[in-house]
């Protein structure tokens, strides 16, 4: 093992962490200021200019606050929720290309922490152990709306799961790898995927909200039915992992959706910055701004449905996941097909 | 390769039936699409043909069993009319999953990779969990699938890991592939031979893997413990002495003696706890492990005249099963229960019936002039040409203890009074069924040439 | 590297044993998923990346969501009967779970005479394979791999298993199917 190599690494890992954290911190403000729009107010403006100081005036008041762990509740599994639900959240990021290599002081770095050749399914299984903070987080609290909420959590996951990885399906058949790096080197300039899945697309997005647990779908921490859902029991910091960790997932989420449909680090026009002469070390830095563009719109996204759409009721949201969702990606598999057998490719 | 098409593809076409509400149409469609599977299964005779690298080998071995599968399915599917209906109104599910258990013991008699072999056990165990608890508001049937679906799990885990070590030593799951790779003296594959012989003991209820046997039959209901006890013990055996005969003959050196031993522990099992039973349904599973204990005694002469005993052994025992339990549901059915003393006086109420049981229990037995006597008889044949003659002493007086159990049931038919008996009706699908099993219990017992020179 | 290995099947060793003493379901079934994960580490370990992700995905991802789904739907107050009269007694052995224990024992006999008899670097169809070039060094697309194989020699049993797949649903559906329209 190449010392450089790990040290290259372990920056890269800490830096892309960090943004994560940090990136998901502000959206929490984002999303008050949005929502404060959206409803004509102002939203938190009180802490530093424009309440840019207002998400680490949260994080203290949370720290700081009681630490309360319920008498009937599981202590192990009570503090194993939170904490796995943050874990999963992060790590997420491993496999996303943030960027394309960068030349520093004649090393070759790649701007993305592990280029495994199965990346898809790496996130899918992410996704897939997602749930597991909430459901045991909520299962330990023994309590039954937590409960209530940990079932809804885990039919939802496992359902919306389907028709996520039917709705991959159909891209992996466009794209011929499961790697990110190759997924994302493909789409080139302005040859993004979802030129070629678009609905493919809108079935990825419509379950990335439900595996975040974002409204429309958010079942699991409806207040009007479940009091808080699954964290009705937790205070303090546990508490604040919790909801932390579900805007990481939408960070996360955004970024494995401008990976794979729209292009990652790719924008308009770098073949011709390139063959204008401009350094290769620019045009990685420009991909990875276009890259935390594209992230950033996606979170605005996420925060404008949230302000717009109401909730489902649970029947609604598992007859729109089994009925609707996945003969949708079915299908969407067969044209696929049938347009790849067409076209002779 | 065309059967095992035709049959899945009708398990499916008869759920589609069940959903446009055709309830009418199920028996016949099913009943065509078994005769014509059968036809097509008969047309690959003498082909030997392979499919999908080797995946698959239509001998005349396979062919041979498929026909008797499908149809032994097809005389069960004969008693189903009426039957399924009495428990539940989706009927077409009983179907279907009976058919999808037949697909996969296509597959069990004609697999040539161990891949295949899995897959086809699990069709058919799969299918069997849940139609051994169809009846969804008896416990009983509930403790017989979930008994069924653990045991079953357990054993797949042993025919697993015995798969697994064979490859490990091999190097391949085909079974030409294990038979010529001369790696019989390595303990990997020995222990991989041992494993899958316990997995598939359990399938086929060899004791002492034999336990979930009573009570599953006794739970589940009577046509779905009358398929375990003809389609699904012809399957496991065929599958069973398959790959044994495939891929295992050369190392039989080392295997034999554990299968002899199974062999008595089955024949002494069974028979020794069935004299005790006074439920008929429980009697048949218990006379079913011992039946599994005299299959056993022909795998031990591996060779060609052993897969021809297996087959003229388990035509006789279908035949004699259909017939058995279907008087068992007939006489359970009209007098409460299936104990002993209600089969009193059958024969003056229902002689045909009484007449049929009672050959139907011969021939389990092993009398002259039925179908068993020559099933027994050339399984006791190939065992002595192999030397087994203390296995074949002990067999034979396994299969003493059998006539007396056997008879309890005919002495209460024939010789016990009861007085408030009333006569069954049979519909005309039980009067077709049995007739056509009489006549060839009969007809195979006084020429059994027609079927012990098939393979 | 070899320490890896040890660590890996260590956690998977101890998680297996608690899951096969321990008489709290919950962390039984905590335990397993530790198993599976160890398990999936070994996977990688033997350069079957692709098997290890899936054994995730299927596993972690969903048999033991399923599992404790079953856990959560499951009165609590009734697991805690179950295991309080289950505890009177030593853990281990109970003379009911003396079959058990022989069975275990006659099964680790097997395998561990197996594992003591083999010369396992010697095996006749390894040397062929390494002769021929029929190898993994870790830098093939494995998936490819995969693929390709389940599309060419295995495509039967891969078909097959659709029947297997739709027999199994049929059967969940009618388990599962309400009380009311029956």
């Amino acid at each position: 093992m190449d010392i450089a190599l790990l040290i290259e690494k372990v920056i890269l890992i800490s830096v892309v962490l960090g943004i994560s954290l940090v990136t998901a911190m502000y959206t929490t403000l984002a999303e008050r200021k949005i929502a404060g729009f959206l409803q004509d107010r102002y939203g938190p403006n009180r802490a530093g200019p424009f309440g840019i100081l207002q998400p680490l005036a949260d994080g203290v008041k949370l720290f700081t606050k009681e630490e309360i762990i319920p008498r009937e509740a599981n202590r192990f599994l009570f503090v194993l929720g939170p904490s796995l639900a943050m874990l999963m959240a992060c790590v997420g990021t491993a496999v996303i290309p943030w960027g394309e290599e960068l030349e520093i002081g004649g090393r070759t770095v790649s701007l993305q922490i592990a280029d495994v050749n199965i990346g898809i399914l790496y996130i899918f299984g992410v996704v897939a152990l997602g749930v597991y903070g909430i459901m045991i987080g909520g299962w330990a609290s023994n309590n039954k709306y937590s409960l209530l909420s940990a079932i809804r959590a885990a039919s939802q996951n496992i359902s919306y799961e389907i028709s996520l990885g039917l709705s991959l399906i159909a891209l992996l058949m466009v794209t011929g790898t499961l790697s990110l790096g190759e997924i994302v080197e493909q789409q080139r300039g302005f040859n993004w995927n979802i030129w070629y899945q678009p609905l493919g697309f809108i079935l990825f997005l419509t379950c990335s909200f439900a595996e975040t647990n974002r409204n429309p779908f958010d079942l699991v921490e409806c207040e009007t039915e479940l009091v808080g859902g699954y964290h009705t029991e937790y205070s303090s910091m546990k508490l604040g992992f919790f909801l932390f960790a579900e805007y990481i997932n939408i960070f996360v989420a955004s970024a494995v959706m401008s990976t794979l449909y729209f292009g990652g680090y790719n924008f308009p026009g770098m073949d011709a910055l390139a063959q204008a002469g401009v350094s290769q070390n620019w045009i990685t830095l420009i991909g990875v701004g276009a890259m935390f563009v594209k992230v950033l719109l996606f979170i605005f996204f996420f925060i404008w449905v949230r302000w717009t759409v109401p909730r489902f009721r649970y029947d609604q949201l598992m007859k729109l996941g089994w009925n609707i969702m996945i003969p949708l990606a079915i299908a969407n598999i067969v044209i696929t097909g049938v347009v790849i057998w067409l076209t002779g490719n | 390769m065309t059967s095992l098409i035709i049959v899945s593809v009708l398990a499916v076409a008869v759920l589609y039936l069940g959903l446009f509400k055709y309830k009418t149409a199920l028996l016949p469609v099913s009943v065509t699409g078994l005769l014509a599977a059968a036809a097509m299964a008969a047309m690959d005779w003498d082909l030997e043909k392979m499919y999908f690298s080797e995946m698959m080998l239509f001998d005349n071995y396979a062919v041979a069993f498929s026909i008797l599968l499908i149809l032994t399915t097809l005389l069960i599917f004969g008693l189903s009319r009426n039957y399924f209906e009495k428990i539940s109104n989706n009927v077409a599910e009983y179907y279907a999953l009976m058919l999808f258990a037949l697909a996969g013991g296509v597959v069990m008699v004609s697999f040539h990779n161990l891949a295949m072999l899995f897959i086809g056990i699990e069709i058919l165990s799969i299918s069997l969990y849940v139609l051994a608890g169809i009846r969804r508001k008896d416990p009983a049937s509930n403790e017989a699938s979930l008994k069924y679906f653990l045991m079953g799990a357990f054993a797949t885990g042993f025919l697993l890991f015995g798969t697994a070590l064979i490859y490990g030593a091999t190097g391949s799951f085909n079974l030409a592939a294990i038979a010529s790779s001369g790696a019989f003296e390595s303990a990997l594959f020995r222990a991989g031979v041992l494993l899958m012989m316990v997995g598939l003991s359990f399938k086929v209820s060899v004791a002492p893997f034999h336990t979930w046997t009573p009570d599953v039959y006794e739970g589940s209901p009577g046509l779905i413990a009358m398929f375990m006890a003809t389609v699904v013990k012809t399957a496991g055996f065929a599958a069973f002495l398959r790959l044994f005969l495939m891929a295992f003959a050369e190392a039989s050196a080392f295997w034999a003696i554990t299968v002899a031993i199974l062999c008595i522990l089955t024949l002494f099992a069974g028979n020794i706890t069935a004299v005790f039973q006074d439920r008929f349904k429980r009697l048949l599973a218990w006379s079913s492990v011992s039946h599994a204990g005299y299959l056993l005694l022909a795998i031990l002469a591996v060779g060609f005249s052993a897969s021809s005993a297996v087959l003229v052994y388990t035509i006789a025992y279908s035949l004699a099963s259909v017939a058995a339990f279907g008087i068992m549901i007939l006489v359970s059915r009209a007098r409460g229960n299936d104990h002993l003393d209600s089969f009193n006086g059958l024969a003056r109420t229902n002689p045909f019936l009484a007449f049929t049981l009672t050959l139907a229990v011969c021939s389990l037995a092993g009398i002259p002039l039925t179908a068993g006597f020559f099933g027994k008889f050339y399984v006791f044949k190939v065992a002595l040409a192999q030397g087994y003659t203390w296995l074949v002493v002990l067999a034979v007086i396994n299969a003493m203890i059998g006539i007396y159990y056997y008879f309890k049931v005919i002495i209460a038919m024939y010789m016990k009074e009861n007085a408030n008996a009333v006569a069954i009706q049979l519909n005309p699908g039980f009067r077709l069924v049995l007739s056509i099993v009489v006549f060839l219990i009969f007809l195979f017992g006084i020429f059994p040439g027609l079927i012990a020179n098939i393979l | 590297m070899t320490a890896i290995f040890y660590i890996l099947a260590g956690i998977m060793l101890a998680a297996a044993c608690y899951v096969a003493v321990s008489r709290d379901i919950a962390r039984a079934v905590f335990c397993f998923f530790g198993v599976l994960f160890a398990m999936a580490g070994l996977y990688i370990f033997a350069l079957a990346d692709f098997v290890a992700v899936t054994q995730i995905l299927v596993y972690a991802g969903g048999v033991v969501v399923l599992m404790i789904f079953a856990l959560m739907l499951t009165d609590k107050q009734l697991l805690e009967n179950i295991r309080r009269g289950e505890s009177s007694g030593p853990r281990l052995f109970r003379a009911r779970a003396l079959p058990s224990i022989l069975l275990a024992l006659a099964v680790f006999a097997v395998l561990l005479q197996v594992i003591t008899a083999v010369d396992w670097g010697n095996m006749a169809w390894r040397h062929e394979a390494v002769a021929a070039g029929n190898r993994i060094t870790g830098h093939e697309n494995m998936v490819e791999n995969v693929g390709v194989n389940l599309m060419t020699r295995y495509l039967l049993p891969f078909e097959v298993i659709s029947v297997f797949l739709l027999a199994a649903l049929i059967g969940a559906a009618y388990l599962a199917r309400g009380r009311t329209n029956n």
